[in-house]
């Protein structure tokens, strides 16, 4: 956590509530300028709450909000500065573009000439960047949801701000599309070094986006930090949970490792005797037909947690890219898995398999 | 995410109040103040008339009313229900003109009607004349002919242009009834009017009665010259006639008791109303072709309420001017024009501004109470003419006094009461009448602007006003200017209030009417009554345009 004298945004302590529903609790995220940071997290964990919070829109209950060391609202104090006196841009989830004016009249709209705005040419730069050029004149009802998104981004830049808000920016769009306007957007905002702060509750989009990302779960920050340290190093089952799907299995702390029947894996500093969960992406498995040995793939530490016994195939389906193998591992029990390319062994006969550690992860069962 | 519906703070109590919402809730206090000063003006001192009139009239003040409301009730839901039913279910000819031309009894006041009637149904008048010539009866001894000036007379010619409401709502709910569910009663075998139809359009219709409810009671043209003894002419004869206002006031808060039962079926029925998703847009069921004999049912069953409601009386004025009657301008006629035209201008604009000042600062600044006030502000409608008029003068009246006792201690100059002695006092009567027409409008506007328009101007540098000047009010210009234009014609149709609180020797068209009716010459007064009427279907253009959307 940086102190107040950084540049940038920055949010501490910030509690709220609606009613009696607490939607926030002790909240501290800061973003320095050129930086992208995401609140990642499940619908009502209060990430858009603290996004208005940060633009003014809901007033500021308890913490600290500022702007480059100087608070604009503190909890429980007057003179809390209004929206339109932050200087911070906001992009809304439905754009909320005004419908009675034309694009170059939205994104205009912001631009206050007597403070030193942009003026008329970064509007046509942006336009062009944006492949809007041909749309300048249009109204909004008129474009198409993509359009739209890219005018809302630029009108929420034009008066150059130093703070960008943008509340889950792709939620509208096609999933087609979102790849290429995602990365438009991505270089778009960082081409202006703005510090910017987005919302969202994709996983897959929050680590393509995203610097650092802040996961969020009722109202509480529960991890923070970049997509990589996230992805491989939850901090607890609900972050792993959050990054994809799991095969979980619970067992006993024994002489520094759990026991699980696909084999051991390392308990790290948990206590032995202790209850322990073993989470298991489904990537993380490497199949080979029985008579071979599973081998790692390129970034895979060199030992993989050999499964001992050979797995039955229940279902083998292609999904494109990768193949989807459903194993039983005894007892009923069966393993979801995913292997890139076309792996499709027949139902009934046996793979073996191998585990990449790195993406098995070992938590306190008591954490649930 | 957690909701938030566009707006700021939704925390149980804050007092955080914006200079914004001072002034609004100083205005809605503003509004609400007549309606309290009815209870003031009851609390004066009535000698031993109260107990007179509370053991010999009131009674049959209240059976009447009641009689009145449920005769008016049946033949609204009877006109109504099965018009909207018939006009959305059933292709036959004409459908598409009598969809609309059903609302147009609507355009015609209820005084009105009852002074056509009365002329057409007399012993002189060309029913009659023209029973005589078929029959050979030589007086009004040789046959029976029913009198319209009675309580049933009164209740035909109420529920005659008073059905449209019922007729509006119950439409709009049968037609927004998505033809899914109605598809499952007909492969269920089942009457899909019974089992569909109805059922979904129940709390639609209720607000409907409701609001004929409200206008039954609120009656007053109707009944004075039909002689029904309802509370409202009651409330106007012990005030005129007996010379108390604390009497007619008492009378008054009797009243209440059935407009606060009323207000609260009309707000739990339109709560009720989103039983109905209307959000989406959801396929209709095509009507069914109907030939021959069903479709000239159909045809019958739709005009009958239209002649009734809308072409005997116009036909009635129609024949007074196409007979050279009342083709003359005389100077009272224009200038009772002139005042109709500007007093409905003036309190349109009053209504408009208030409401959108109000509902504007509710929305976007206040808290709960903020909105329940504003709300309780625009109740206004549920009160009839004649009780808000005793508020409004008691209020009145209470404030000069004020002033006069101030001006006249720190000055010594006599204060003559300016606020009990002008046209304005109509005006703010009439405001306050009709707030709820501004305030539905302003609700209705803000309801279809686009989500985080505030916020969005607000975060590009706008402040709150500058925000709602660039931003929101021009958004919602259109419902602006469509509740200003139901403002402005309600005026122009407004009687009791006028009667009452009207200066000396000032006369609006709607006066004007009255008193050449009140004195039999009908006749003398046509056209300024067709012109009343043809304002009034201004709205129905409206109404039905917004039906059609």
């Amino acid at each position: 956590m940086r102190g107040d004298s950084a540049t940038g945004l920055s949010l501490s302590g910030i509690s709220h509530a609606f009613g009696k529903n607490r939607v926030l609790d002790n909240v501290s995220v800061d973003v320095a300028p050129g930086e992208l940071v995401c609140l990642l997290g499940p619908s009502g964990c209060g990430k858009t709450t603290l996004l208005r919070i940060a633009a003014g829109l809901e007033p500021l209950q308890t913490g600290r909000v500022a702007i480059d060391g100087v608070a604009i609202a503190e909890g429980g104090k007057a003179g809390e500065l209004p929206p339109e006196r932050r200087g911070i841009g906001l992009m809304f989830q439905d754009y909320a573009l005004f419908p009675h004016r034309n694009v170059r009249d939205n994104i205009a709209f912001g631009i206050d000439k007597k403070k030193g705005g942009r003026r008329a040419d970064w509007i046509d730069d942006a336009l062009a960047q944006m492949g809007l050029t041909n749309h300048a004149d249009a109204y909004p009802h008129t474009l198409s949801g993509g359009q739209q998104q890219r005018v809302a981004l630029i009108r929420a830049l034009a008066p150059g701000p130093n703070i960008l808000l943008l509340d889950e920016p792709f939620s509208g769009l096609d999933v087609g599309r979102r790849a290429q306007i995602r990365a438009d957007t991505l270089d778009f905002v960082k081409k202006t070094g703005v510090a910017a702060l987005m919302v969202t509750h994709d996983p897959e989009e929050a680590m393509f986006m995203a610097d650092r990302i802040f996961v969020m779960n009722d109202g509480r920050v529960v991890q923070s930090g970049s997509p990589v340290d996230l992805y491989f190093q939850p901090a607890n089952a609900f972050v792993a949970e959050l990054f994809g799907p799991v095969n979980r299995f619970v067992g006993t702390v024994h002489d520094g490792s759990v026991e699980t029947p696909l084999g051991k894996f390392n308990a790290g500093t948990l206590a032995e005797g202790s209850a322990a969960e073993v989470m298991i992406r489904p990537e993380a498995f490497r199949l080979s037909t029985e008579d071979s040995e599973p081998k790692p793939m390129p970034g895979d530490p060199d030992d993989l947690v050999v499964v001992s016994q050979p797995l039955e195939v229940l279902t083998a389906r292609p999904l494109g890219r990768s193949s989807y193998l459903l194993l039983s591992i005894g007892n009923g029990c069966s393993v979801e898995t995913r292997i890139p390319g076309a792996f499709l062994p027949g139902a009934g006969s046996m793979v073996r398999a191998g585990i990449n550690p790195r993406l098995a992860h070992v938590f306190a069962a008591a954490a649930r | 995410m957690v909701s938030h519906a566009g707006s700021a703070g939704t925390g149980k109590f804050q007092l955080r109040m914006s200079p914004w919402a001072i002034a609004s809730l100083t205005l809605a206090l503003v509004f609400l103040l007549p309606i309290l000063s009815v209870f003031i003006a009851a609390s004066g001192d009535t000698g031993d008339l109260w107990p007179h009139l509370f053991q010999t009239v009131l009674p049959r003040y209240v059976a009447n009313t009641l009689i009145l409301m449920a005769g008016v009730a049946g033949i609204s839901l009877l006109f109504g229900v099965t018009t909207a039913w018939l006009v959305t279910r059933y292709a036959f000819p004409g459908r598409r003109v009598l969809e609309w031309m059903l609302l147009l009894p609507a355009a015609v006041p209820t005084y009105l009607i009852a002074y056509t009637y009365t002329d057409f149904l007399e012993y002189a008048g060309p029913v009659q004349v023209l029973l005589r010539d078929i029959f050979g009866w030589q007086s009004a001894r040789e046959y029976w002919f029913p009198e319209i000036r009675s309580m049933g007379g009164a209740t035909l010619v109420l529920g005659a242009v008073l059905y449209p409401y019922v007729y509006m709502m119950a439409r709009a709910a049968f037609m927004l009834t998505p033809a899914s569910l109605y598809e499952v009663g007909m492969l269920a075998k089942r009457s899909m009017f019974l089992t569909v139809g109805l059922p979904l359009a129940r709390p639609a219709i209720v607000a409907g009665l409701a609001l004929v409810m409200m206008e039954t009671i609120s009656e007053f043209g109707v009944v004075e010259y039909f002689a029904i003894e309802t509370i409202t002419l009651g409330i106007f004869n012990v005030w005129l006639g007996m010379n108390s206002l604390p009497a007619a006031a008492k009378i008054a808060s009797v009243c209440f008791l059935f407009i606060i039962a009323l207000l609260a079926i009309e707000i739990l029925a339109r709560s009720r109303r989103r039983f109905i998703n209307t959000s989406r847009k959801s396929a209709q069921l095509p009507p069914q072709q109907l030939n021959g004999g069903k479709a000239l049912a159909c045809l019958a069953a739709c005009l009958t309420p239209i002649i009734i409601g809308f072409v005997v009386p116009v036909g009635v004025l129609l024949s007074f001017v196409l007979k050279g009657y009342s083709l003359e301008f005389n100077n009272a006629q224009l200038s009772a024009a002139w005042h109709s035209i500007s007093l409905a201008s003036v309190v349109a604009v009053l209504v408009v501004s208030s409401a959108a000042f109000m509902g504007l600062v509710a929305h976007y600044q206040g808290g709960t109470w903020l909105r329940r006030a504003t709300t309780v502000a625009s109740m206004g409608y549920a009160f009839p003419g004649t009780i808000l008029a005793i508020g409004v003068i008691t209020a009145a009246g209470t404030i000069d006094n004020g002033i006069g006792r101030i001006v006249e201690g720190m000055f010594g100059i006599t204060y003559h009461g300016w606020l009990t002695s002008g046209v304005g006092l109509v005006a703010v009567a009439c405001a306050i009448r009709f707030q709820a027409i501004g305030y539905g409008a302003v609700t209705t506007g803000l309801g279809r602007l686009p989500p985080n328009m505030m916020n969005a101007s607000r975060i590009l540098g706008r402040t709150f006003a500058g925000s709602v000047r660039e931003t929101i009010l021009p958004l919602m210009r259109l419902s602006l200017v469509t509740g200003g234009l139901l403002v402005f014609v309600d005026v122009m149709k407004e009687l009791p209030m006028t009667l009452l609180l009207r200066p000396f020797n000032y006369e609006t068209l709607a006066t004007y009417v009255y008193q050449y009716a009140k004195d039999e010459l009908l006749e003398q007064a046509a056209m300024p009554a067709l012109f009343i009427v043809v304002v009034g279907i201004v709205p129905v253009v409206l109404m039905n345009a917004t039906l059609r959307k």
